[in-house]
């Protein structure tokens, strides 16, 4: 098989890779012994594959979707930093059943009850240790009387693990650490309360499912990737009986490789009752179960 | 305050904002911290999580990182802020684990394994640019990628796995490598 440049130019790429079948490749190294022109070109692709090398997949994943709850909450501590207050008043503004607003502002309410979360959820590693209502993530952060920042550290979504070995991190640790002088915010890790998190991916759909119970409600947020941008999707939640709900539904707003959400919404099924979710779309195709752990 | 590091890699070259027009009302104060986030955010947490193998913590960090390089707009024009960036970062994984460590009894030291020598920094920063220049392509681009080197798929069956002709899959490999060759040279990284 002799190939001319124009089907050795297609097959460089793979043949960069060391992807080729064997035949297929022996004839473009045919090619390539006699033509100086497609062996640059040769030369090239091997030096930008030799990139690929030195990072994973999910390196790459990361690097596209950085969690947006970061952002939030910089920007929060920013605009709030002239509001500084102590630490005790965290604690009462923790505890203040917060209202929402005008349907954009969903707060983590009934925050002095995490023992019914971690009792009810039968096999997880939830079990959220009991803190009194304490300072949210965001209230250490930057103290916050609002509902904004409750609304930060609901929607700050992570693995109970994380969580736990977070708050085991020295607050004044970051002080050491700094490059400079820094008055002002810094990280304190204490005591927030613990929404229940469940994750699931199936093939590169993944999604993050945050449950918290509320005032008659369980408020529910969802972080999806790997659905196409545009797809209407809709989370079910399905208790052990079988029973479904729907918590809401929505269109996915970034590309398919970023996260899109939390798109958020509530079922009456208490936390703990929760076998599954099921995210499908609109039109009834199940897209992923994700356990509720 | 950190030197910065001999043989830095330029800045990306992109619009500072990407994601989200700031026509609502922001300040220039939160302009700057949603270009930081956007401009740095993802290699930034890509390399934390290395270094701390602890989403949460990682989210911490880089939240606390960017901070001080906001209060400190002084390192901001320089090119190498992303090392400073890096630099800070590593600080503060390093620090708290010192913290963890002097109080023993409470956790295990599993998650900073590896806390890297200045050398590695550079690597680091490198290595996140590549990434970052990955995560730049197109999604076409960067599935094909995903299936024949990642995934070493052959032709035949990366095709199959993306329901397109083998043509097209030898064809967008070619495209792909000449788009990202174009995005680490936008990154300083000149194959």
């Amino acid at each position: 098989m002799t190939m001319n440049c124009d089907e050795a130019r297609m097959s460089l790429g793979v043949y960069a890779l060391g992807a080729l079948e064997p035949e297929e490749h022996a004839a473009v190294r045919a090619h390539l012994a006699g033509c100086g022109e497609c062996r640059a070109e040769a030369e090239e692709l091997a030096g930008v594959a030799g990139f690929l090398g030195r990072v994973s997949q999910e390196d790459v994943v990361q690097v596209a979707s950085p969690p947006r709850a970061v952002l939030d909450r910089l920007l929060d501590a920013r605009t709030r930093r002239r509001r500084r207050t102590t630490r005790a008043l965290l604690a009462v503004a923790a505890s203040v059943v917060l209202a929402g607003v005008g349907g954009t502002v969903w707060t983590a309410v009934e925050r002095g009850a995490p023992e019914m979360s971690a009792a009810s959820a039968p096999d997880s590693g939830a079990s959220a240790p009991s803190t009194a209502p304490g300072a949210s993530r965001d209230g250490a952060f930057e103290a916050s009387r609002d509902g904004a920042s409750e609304e930060d550290a609901a929607g700050t979504l992570r693995d109970d693990d994380a969580s736990r070995k977070a708050r085991e991190v020295s607050p004044d640790a970051a002080v050491q650490a700094s490059p400079g002088e820094s008055p002002g915010p810094r990280i304190m890790l204490d005591a927030p309360e613990e929404p229940l998190v469940s994750t699931g991916r199936s093939g590169a759909v993944r999604a993050r499912v945050t449950a918290v119970p509320g005032r008659g409600a369980t408020a529910v947020e969802v972080v999806v990737s790997g659905v196409a941008e545009g797809t209407r999707l809709r989370l079910d939640a399905v208790d052990a009986a079988g029973n479904r709900e729907t918590a809401g539904s929505w269109t996915v707003d970034r590309a398919a490789y970023e996260e899109s959400g939390p798109f958020r919404g509530s079922v009456t099924i208490p936390p703990g009752g929760v076998d599954r979710f099921e995210l499908a779309t609109v039109g009834g195709r199940v897209l992923l179960v994700v356990r509720a752990r | 305050m950190p030197e910065p590091l001999p043989g830095q890699v330029p800045e990306p070259i992109r619009p500072a904002v990407r994601r989200e027009g700031v026509s609502h009302a922001g300040t220039a104060d939160e302009q700057l911290v949603r270009a930081l986030f956007d401009e740095h955010g993802g290699p930034l947490y890509g390399y934390v999580l290395r270094l701390t193998g602890d989403p949460g913590r990682a989210e911490d960090v880089v939240q606390e990182t960017l901070l001080r390089a906001w209060r400190h707009p002084d390192v901001l024009g320089g090119r190498s802020i992303r090392a400073w960036l890096f630099t800070v970062a590593r600080n503060l994984v390093f620090d708290q684990h010192r913290a963890r460590r002097a109080r023993p009894p409470e956790t295990g030291d599993e998650a900073l394994a590896v806390v890297p020598a200045e050398d590695e920094l550079e690597r680091a920063v490198e290595s996140w640019a590549v990434a970052e220049a990955l995560a730049a392509l197109r999604l076409e681009h960067r599935e094909v990628l995903t299936e024949v080197y990642y995934q070493g798929k052959s032709v035949k069956e990366a095709a199959e796995a993306l329901g397109i002709p083998a043509g097209t899959v030898k064809s967008r490999t070619y495209y792909a490598l000449r788009a990202l060759k174009l995005a680490l040279e936008e990154r300083g990284l000149a194959p």
